[in-house]
């Protein structure tokens, strides 16, 4: 009763926001509608430059152009490889280096634990070159065990923050209540945090995750030969050479092939998003709060 | 009973025994050891990957390396690559440019993304959907969003060319056609950077904020409208104040990122037309890859290392004083 009798206020607000919103979204969505559009949209209507904003005539075409060539299979594939492992890995490192400084007390873990946010301070264009001539010298160049330890070292300063401020909600005597049965640390970590920590984990390997998938700079850099690249890197090199190369014959370099093949390399990532923005507001909570 | 006595007795060396651990025992079960195990490989990837390159990049800016000139080797030149910086009309123009960029960025994604957050942090049907639709730009790849909005902005069969011609031949006759091509304008070409940065910056904003209003607790709201506060005041005076250390991080994060991004600008414009996108992160690539002058591309790289440290330290003192102030 109490909670409907002093919302007048609310009550208006809730008529304006959908229509905004809904204004927000077409604004928001254009560049994303008009991306689909143009994949969907026969190559003739393109290059005739007799597009409109609502096309009558769809087809798959472009779609079927992208997929018969055997590149592109070969690419999601490195890309999965990639974005996988990162997310395992980023996960791992940061998981324990979260628990680290929620939980376990010693004075050089609060000295160590302060800058990790500092890191992304460092612009990494600059960093491309001495990690570059690091990893050649260790004899790792074109390497995925190279890429995967830089993109996690990227992404491992951020989920240590969020997975430390998320097993900060937690209570500690879920972990005690362990420890006393007879859990070792580690244990009580694995079994009793873990699982309780599910939308920070979930959140961490997001992150982690779509890191990998869209870089571009360093795998651009650290990988030479054609069937180890990524797909964001085998992207450019098509962008690239259809609009500055002469190499026409190739039936992908083409306007709405181009679209077809940027569509295919969002949609897994954009489903992902869609079905799990649940989780990632709920594990970014904690971490938000805490700060 | 003298049974039992004599029993204790028995037990307590044995007792005691068990409680003077080892040393192997100690080292395994100590937590300041576990911590530390915990800790390493994080720190470790940290020094690695960032820590060197930075000291080694903030070490050259004290030398002159040039790729192309490598028979003059790597020389201690002290403070001339910073001498030369002050007199190097470039960089003052790409400093201009960053700073600009940065502020009007970070500025419109938390303004736009407080208010799609204000309107989607109560559930209603399809919340759920609606906010997920909101986040996709941030799954979509660079080198993608780059692509697409090249193609927004193109002359020939951009969306928005498309649109204001849609417009104009309503207003005047069918054979209306509007050509411009926004990007290679320099009047515009920061303002559609600016846009792109928005629209790809937005949903982590959108999120943080997002998580930060659904954990605030609802009795102060409550109390306020009880006490005749407005949706304004609401807002203003009790969430507002509420969420500073979740804006705090939020604007840390997107700063840093902003000033440092660099491959989303040179995807979209190079730092053209006539250096009107220039920014510092470009300046670096052009110095060290495309003119090989390693020495002056770290002076660079230095100056926008010290700059975003002081802003981040200051940032990060005023979420202390707020800590304090509770």
């Amino acid at each position: 009763m109490l909670a409907t009798t002093y919302r007048p206020v609310r009550f208006r607000w809730r008529y304006v926001r959908i229509p905004v919103a809904a204004v927000l979204m077409v604004l928001y969505f254009s560049p994303i509608y008009w991306m689909f559009k143009t994949a969907l949209q026969p190559e003739h209507e393109i290059s005739l430059n007799a597009m409109n904003l609502f096309t009558p005539s769809f087809t798959l075409e472009n779609f079927a152009r992208v997929l018969s060539e055997p590149r592109f299979f070969g690419w999601v594939k490195n890309s999965l490889i990639l974005a996988i492992a990162t997310m395992v890995v980023a996960v791992l490192v940061s998981t324990l280096a979260g628990y680290s400084l929620a939980r376990l007390r010693f004075w050089a873990v609060k000295f160590l634990g302060r800058p990790f946010l500092l890191a992304y301070i460092v612009p990494s264009v600059m960093i491309v070159v001495p990690v570059f001539v690091t990893f050649a010298g260790i004899g790792w160049q074109n390497t995925y065990h190279a890429i995967i330890i830089t993109y996690t070292s990227f992404a491992v300063p951020f989920c240590t923050w969020l997975l430390r401020a998320y097993f900060l909600t937690l209570p500690t005597e879920l972990e005690d209540a362990a420890l006393i049965d007879g859990c070792s640390r580690l244990g009580a970590l694995f079994r009793v945090i873990v699982p309780l920590a599910a939308p920070g984990m979930v959140t961490a390997g997001l992150f982690s995750f779509v890191l990998a998938w869209n870089e571009f700079l360093f795998a651009f850099v650290f990988v030479f030969s054609d069937d180890m690249r990524p797909l964001s890197v085998g992207l450019m090199a098509t962008i690239l050479e259809a609009v500055y190369g002469s190499s026409a014959d190739l039936s992908i370099f083409k306007v709405g092939a181009m679209f077809a093949l940027c569509v295919l390399a969002a949609i897994p990532v954009l489903l992902v998003f869609l079905f799990l923005q649940g989780w990632l507001v709920r594990g970014l909570a904690a971490g938000a709060v805490k700060g | 009973m003298a049974e039992s006595s004599a029993g204790a007795a028995e037990t307590r060396p044995a007792f005691r025994a068990r409680h003077t651990p080892s040393f192997w025992y100690r080292l395994t079960n100590s937590e300041a050891v576990l911590a530390l195990v915990c800790i390493a490989p994080a720190t470790l990837l940290l020094l690695f990957i960032l820590a060197y390159p930075v000291i080694q990049t903030l070490a050259f800016a004290f030398y002159s390396r040039d790729l192309l000139k490598a028979e003059l080797g790597t020389q201690f030149v002290g403070l001339a690559n910073f001498a030369w910086l002050l007199d190097y009309d470039r960089f003052w123009l790409a400093l201009q440019n960053s700073v600009l960029l940065t502020v009007v960025t970070v500025f419109f994604e938390l303004a736009i993304a407080m208010v799609v957050a204000l309107m989607l942090a109560e559930p209603f049907r399809g919340v759920g959907i609606v906010r997920g639709l909101f986040i996709l730009p941030w799954a979509i790849p660079t080198i993608v969003t780059a692509f697409v909005w090249r193609g927004l902005f193109s002359p020939r069969y951009g969306l928005i060319n498309q649109v204001i011609s849609e417009v104009g031949r309503l207003v005047s006759g069918p054979s209306y056609q509007f050509q411009f091509d926004w990007l290679s304008n320099s009047a515009f070409a920061m303002l559609g950077v600016i846009i792109v940065y928005i629209w790809r910056g937005f949903p982590f904003v959108f999120l943080v904020l997002l998580a930060g209003l659904q954990s605030l607790p609802q009795e102060l709201s409550d109390a306020a409208r009880i006490d005749g506060a407005n949706g304004w005041k609401e807002f203003w005076y009790v969430t507002l104040p509420q969420l500073k250390p979740v804006i705090l991080i939020a604007v840390i994060l997107r700063t840093i990122t902003v000033f440092n991004w660099f491959d989303l600008v040179w995807l979209l414009t190079g730092g053209g037309p006539q250096n009107a996108t220039l920014v510092l992160p470009i300046l670096v690539y052009n110095r060290a890859f495309v003119a090989f002058q390693v020495g002056r591309a770290s002076v660079i790289t230095a100056v926008m290392f010290v700059i975003l440290a002081i802003l981040t330290y200051f940032f990060l003192s005023q979420q202390r004083d707020e800590e304090h102030a509770r």
